[in-house]
């Protein structure tokens, strides 16, 4: 977990919001097909410290790591295996706001969005 | 046996969409355009929509620019150019959970939906795979999860393990580890006319039957995350299903479906085509329903 804080700002977002994504995937298949919810709310916990951490850091980029710790703390009242709507939407909307906030400074990395002709850097500026 | 009737609607499309995604190894061929279209079934009481095509906003829009999709238009748009309310709609079947194809599911307010378990289950394994292999997942995403999750607890998703009979003559039929973990088609038996199939991504185009040069050797589609054996397999189930009449398969990426079906072309360009008319059901394509 450490490593995020060892990398370049935008490698360690990149690395916080993959690690978010597998957990909401999970998550959210878990509550689907009645899977295990305890092993994912320890890795939530971490991630959140591991946001909040990553946060700190003199050069951080502090809105996506400020987002994918609301985004990541948001699975974490889905794994009372019963979430209330107002929990499944807030989830939802912090899921938008940190995919909005990633794919300001790490291009989208959804196929085909990475099979396109389109130049990734020009993102970035 | 049933009595429905079937509509394909076109919602967008592709204008250069490549054949080496469309045919596999159709490499350096150019492009094709490829329509995005869902179907509508109607009858036995219900209004099912197979597939739902993509809201154009946050996720929906820029998978829409890398692919050059354009001309596209929501569901209560070209559903109306049919007579029908997304919010009438009581059924929905998700062939699998590509954004063009399930992204548009908030459309339907008050259909019960049905996936493939298998669609979900193999993105839970994958999730927990190293980041190196994420690839796996990289067309799903968690909001679609999410609202899946928000369906369930409405008690109004079923999530189907293997084949399924949805309605009398309606039927899921699995199509694992073929483009997607857990695709699925969908099959009608009609008494009036017979067997319809609609393919969700299991074809994009009737090319893939009838073989790439012609040959009559099946040509899978070139975007698989499962097997392209299990595509070519799955292909010759659905073949055998029509008895080997490809036109009774309908694949949702092929713009020659406006060829073969009674079909009306809106003035935004985009099409309905009219597969089976129950008894007593009005033409929509004749000119009896008003444009939007």
């Amino acid at each position: 977990m450490s490593t995020v804080l060892d990398t370049a700002p935008e490698q360690a977002v990149r690395e916080l919001y993959t690690r978010y994504k597998a957990l909401a995937l999970s998550t959210s298949a878990s509550l689907l097909l009645e899977g295990e919810l305890a092993p994912i709310a320890e890795q939530v916990d971490a991630l959140v410290a591991d946001c909040e951490a990553a946060g700190a850091r003199r050069d951080a980029l502090g809105r996506q790591t400020t987002a994918c710790a609301e985004a990541a703390a948001s699975l974490r009242p889905l794994l009372s295996r019963d979430p209330t709507p107002e929990a499944l939407a807030h989830a939802r909307e912090t899921h938008l706001r940190l995919r909005r906030a990633v794919w300001e400074v790490i291009p989208c990395e959804y196929v085909p969005c990475c099979a396109s002709t389109h130049d990734h850097h020009e993102r970035r500026s | 046996m049933a009595d429905y009737s079937i509509w394909v609607v076109e919602y967008a499309r592709v204008v250069e969409f490549a054949r080496a995604i469309l045919t596999y190894g159709k490499w350096n061929e150019g492009t094709l355009v490829a329509p995005y279209c869902y179907a509508v079934i109607k009858g036995e009481g219900h209004l099912t929509v197979v597939d739902t095509g993509y809201n154009h906003v946050e996720l929906g829009a820029q998978l829409a620019e890398g692919y050059g999709v354009s001309d596209w238009q929501p569901a209560d748009v070209v559903l109306k150019r049919i007579g029908v309310d997304p919010a009438d709609v009581d059924t929905v079947i998700l062939t699998h959970n590509h954004f063009d194809h399930a992204g548009g599911v908030e459309f339907f307010p008050n259909a019960h939906v049905y996936i493939q378990a298998r669609e979900v289950s193999k993105y839970m394994w994958a999730s927990g795979l190293p980041d190196r292999l994420q690839w796996i997942t990289s067309a799903t995403d968690p909001d679609l999860m999410l609202w899946l999750v928000g369906r369930l607890k409405q008690g109004k998703l079923t999530l189907l393990d293997g084949e399924s009979e949805i309605f009398p003559g309606l039927r899921a039929i699995p199509a694992h580890d073929t483009h997607t973990a857990g695709s699925q088609y969908v099959t009608i038996e009609n008494e009036r006319d017979g067997r319809w199939l609609l393919a969700g991504d299991n074809c994009y185009v009737y090319e893939n039957f009838t073989g790439a040069y012609g040959d009559g050797r099946f040509t899978p589609i070139g975007l698989v995350f499962g097997s392209v054996e299990r595509c070519v397999l799955t292909m010759e189930d659905m073949w055998q299903y029509v008895a080997g009449e490809v036109t009774r398969i309908i694949p949702f990426h092929e713009q020659r479906i406006w060829d073969h079906f009674p079909t009306r072309e809106f003035d935004d360009t985009l099409h309905v085509a009219e597969l089976s008319l129950a008894d007593g059901e009005q033409s929509r394509v004749e000119g009896q329903v008003a444009v939007g």
